[in-house]
């Protein structure tokens, strides 16, 4: 059991360690800004579980916000990790276009919710 | 026309050749007119002027005061009702027709007629008068009389009209009123147009020539159509018509004076018709009016009981009833011989029940045109028709005409046989319930022919309420014989309503000698009552029936209570529980929870060394940072008040601009990194 769980605090440390050493800023504010958007959906279930989904369209716009606007995040930060040789070269011409891609998703997303919300 | 006009001068020819008696055989008219139907005719114009000018016209209106004035009653008090439609008709506004009638309401009931006539109306009366349809002609040329003279060239273009349009032969004409009534406007208007002509002008020989032709329709028998006899009276109206029409006439004879007579009397029953009655009654005071117009000949009573015919003391005597076509006792009968009675259905001088020609008496009391004749005690009862001649003036006209006389005979019951299922009834008394069966017998004796059938009557008591049963006749033969009526009281109960109780069973028998398709109309028969004999009485139970309910219709229209006048449950309304809903303290704070992690978001990013000592990329961070901020703000006006047309309508520029500042800012962030790496 010891062994267990030292073996559990082993590898958490390693991981926090290489997280620090590798990610570089611009990550760190991303995977700030999922955390963000994970803990609000996670929010609204508690809310919906503990006193129901009425108005149940509200819950949906709500959620759909959040899980999509998390999704949106992810898909951003994998434009913008590294991820091996011959993707550095292409980052800094796409990070621009990824960047505006994000924005013009989150636009639809936020008209999508704000329409479904009532 | 020339070949026109000379075939109808052959068959006018040919008509004339022809013995009258060659027609057919004679027209009998036993009928005439009554007071029955002169109050019909004041009815029928005063309901005409009291339902007013909304549901009547003024032509309606103006044969209604023609009937009244004929009658000598007063129609004053119609006239503020139809005062002020006679002046609307004057005007023109209406038509011809209704200038024309105007005038004619406004006479007769004494309005205000104006001197001239309005410009519309002069103008309708000038198109009418020079126009070529004859209903224009017709009514132009009565208006103009009234107002003045209608020109004499009318009379030429009428009669050209009348001839060419076939009226004569009776085909279609065209641009004229329908068929039928054709010849009485014509008739009318020629009749009126040749008496304003002068003597020996040609427009009076045209207007002649033209009635002559019109005459020709009258009928010669009483196959023709009814409406031909109302030709008489506008075909004498004026002097010169009737001076124009007289050799027709005379060629036509007693047999079209009687044919005449007999659709003059079939239309005097009018239904309502005003401008109907009107023409029947004028053309019977035309058809009265002449020395040799028919008389009316019926008996009165027209069926009478052998027993009264053999004891009426000192000989039998009928009474013979001898009227004018108007109902009045002619003045000019000198004489009445019965000269033969026959059985009904043989021929004229085939056979003769009386020995010698009888000679009528007049009454005692004068004025009421009632001759008796005696000598008919050995008739015995049937039905016969009797050759009357008739001497009127100074003997030396006399006519002969037919009567038909109806003798009835006694008929008595024998053998009256009652029985409930067979069994006889004794006392008079029974009873019965709803599963058995009634049975009556019984005999018809007398020296008369044999009904066709007898009656069987139970009346209830209580209520009166009769049931007939009819007595079918056994065997057959002249004479009369056994008639039998059973009623099975388990089909009968519902005719008989399920009254329980006691009643009263009687048998009637009838009286006269008829059978089926008598010639006479039925209204003006008197007969004696029928035999009415009480067989017994009979006490019945009834059970009563469930009651039935019916429903509206066999099946729903749309809903279920289209079927039933019972009312249906009553329905409540059943509303779901509303949703839980949070209080608004959890509320508050759950929204404040979904806040917190902002706050935890911020304190990561300062512990991350995430700055914003500045904003980043210039003037156009800032703007890019704007326009976001803008889009969000628009969002939320979306969801708050606008349409999602005008949220659109408004986001697509801002969503170009906004990539536009965008892309700057963007540029401006790489610049500063490239900057270091040069």
């Amino acid at each position: 059991m010891t062994s267990a769980g030292s073996s559990v605090s082993d590898i958490w440390s390693k991981l926090q360690s290489h997280y620090w050493q590798t990610t570089t800023q611009q990550l760190r504010v991303l995977d700030s800004f999922l955390a963000f958007t994970a803990l609000t959906g996670v929010a609204q279930v508690v809310y919906c579980g503990l006193v129901g989904s009425f108005p149940f369209n509200s819950f949906l716009a709500g959620i759909m916000c959040s899980v999509g606007v998390f999704v949106l995040t992810v898909s951003l930060r994998l434009h913008l990790a590294p991820s091996g040789d011959g993707v550095a070269a292409l980052r800094r011409d796409s990070v621009k276009n990824a960047f505006a891609e994000y924005v013009f998703c989150n636009m639809i997303l936020f008209l999508a919710v704000m329409n479904f919300m009532g | 026309m020339v070949v026109r006009r000379a075939a109808t001068a052959v068959l006018l020819a040919a008509a004339a050749a022809v013995p009258p008696a060659a027609f057919g055989s004679p027209v009998r008219i036993n009928e005439h007119l009554t007071a029955a139907d002169l109050d019909s005719w004041r009815k029928t114009a005063q309901d005409t002027l009291q339902a007013g000018p909304e549901l009547r016209s003024l032509s309606d209106a103006d044969h209604a005061l023609r009937i009244l004035t004929n009658l000598d009653a007063g129609a004053e008090e119609f006239g503020h009702i139809w005062c002020g439609a006679a002046a609307v008709g004057m005007h023109g506004g209406q038509g011809l027709s209704s200038i024309y009638h105007g005038i004619q309401v406004a006479e007769a009931l004494g309005c205000g007629i104006p001197d001239s006539l309005s410009t519309v109306a002069r103008d309708l009366v000038a198109q009418g008068l020079y126009g070529t349809k004859l209903e224009g002609l017709y009514y132009a040329a009565l208006v103009s009389q009234k107002k003045g003279s209608p020109p004499l060239d009318l009379v030429k273009r009428v009669a050209v009209l009348v001839e060419s349009s076939g009226l004569v032969a009776g085909d279609d004409t065209p641009d004229s009123l329908p068929t039928q009534d054709n010849a009485y406007p014509a008739a009318e208007l020629l009749a009126l147009l040749a008496e304003l002509a002068p003597a020996d002008s040609a427009a009076r020989a045209d207007a002649a020539h033209a009635l002559a032709n019109i005459a020709s329709l009258l009928p010669s028998s009483a196959a023709t159509a009814a409406s031909d006899a109302l030709l008489l009276h506008p075909l004498t109206s004026t002097p010169a018509a009737a001076a124009a029409t007289a050799p027709a006439l005379e060629r036509g004879g007693a047999a079209l004076l009687r044919a005449a007579a007999a659709q003059l009397l079939s239309l005097r029953r009018c239904g309502g018709d005003a401008a109907a009655a009107w023409r029947v009654h004028a053309a019977l005071r035309a058809l009265a009016a002449r020395a040799d117009a028919p008389l009316a000949v019926a008996f009165a009573p027209p069926s009478v009981s052998a027993g009264a015919l053999r004891s009426g003391g000192g000989g039998a005597a009928a009474g013979l009833s001898v009227r004018t076509l108007l109902g009045a006792e002619p003045s000019d009968v000198a004489g009445i011989v019965v000269r033969s009675l026959r059985p009904h259905g043989t021929k004229a001088g085939e056979e003769n029940l009386l020995g010698g020609p009888v000679v009528a008496a007049a009454a005692a009391a004068s004025g009421t045109g009632v001759w008796t004749a005696k000598g008919l005690e050995s008739v015995a009862p049937g039905r016969y028709i009797a050759e009357v001649s008739i001497a009127r003036g100074d003997g030396a006209q006399e006519e002969t005409v037919s009567a038909p006389l109806v003798v009835t005979g006694a008929a008595s019951v024998a053998a009256v046989r009652f029985a409930v299922n067979g069994e006889d009834v004794r006392g008079g008394r029974a009873k019965a319930g709803a599963r058995d069966r009634l049975s009556v017998a019984f005999a018809l004796e007398g020296d008369v022919a044999a009904p066709q059938q007898c009656s069987v009557r139970l009346r209830h008591a209580a209520s009166g309420l009769s049931t007939y049963y009819s007595a079918q006749r056994s065997g057959g033969g002249a004479r009369p014989g056994e008639y039998a009526a059973t009623v099975d009281l388990s089909k009968e109960a519902a005719q008989l309503q399920h009254r329980s109780g006691d009643y009263d069973l009687a048998l009637l028998a009838p009286w006269a000698v008829l059978s089926v398709g008598w010639p006479m109309p039925i209204g003006d028969m008197v007969l004696p009552a029928g035999v009415e004999v009480p067989v017994g009485a009979v006490h019945m139970e009834f059970e009563q029936p469930k009651p039935q309910e019916w429903p509206l219709y066999v099946r729903t229209l749309l809903h279920e209570s289209d079927v039933t006048l019972v009312a249906l449950p009553e329905k409540h309304h059943t509303f779901r529980e509303p949703d839980r809903r949070a209080p608004a303290p959890l509320g508050i704070l759950f929204a404040a929870l979904v806040c917190a992690p902002l706050a935890l978001f911020v304190l990561a990013l300062r512990r991350l060394g995430v700055r914003p000592e500045r904003p980043s990329g210039g003037v156009w961070g800032v703007a890019y940072q704007a326009c976001i901020g803008a889009v969000l703000a628009l969002f939320v006006l979306y969801w708050a008040s606008l349409t999602m047309v005008v949220a659109l309508q408004a986001l697509l520029p801002l969503v170009a601009v906004t990539a536009f500042v965008g892309r700057k800012a963007l540029v401006g962030l790489d610049a500063p990194r490239e900057s270091p790496q040069e």
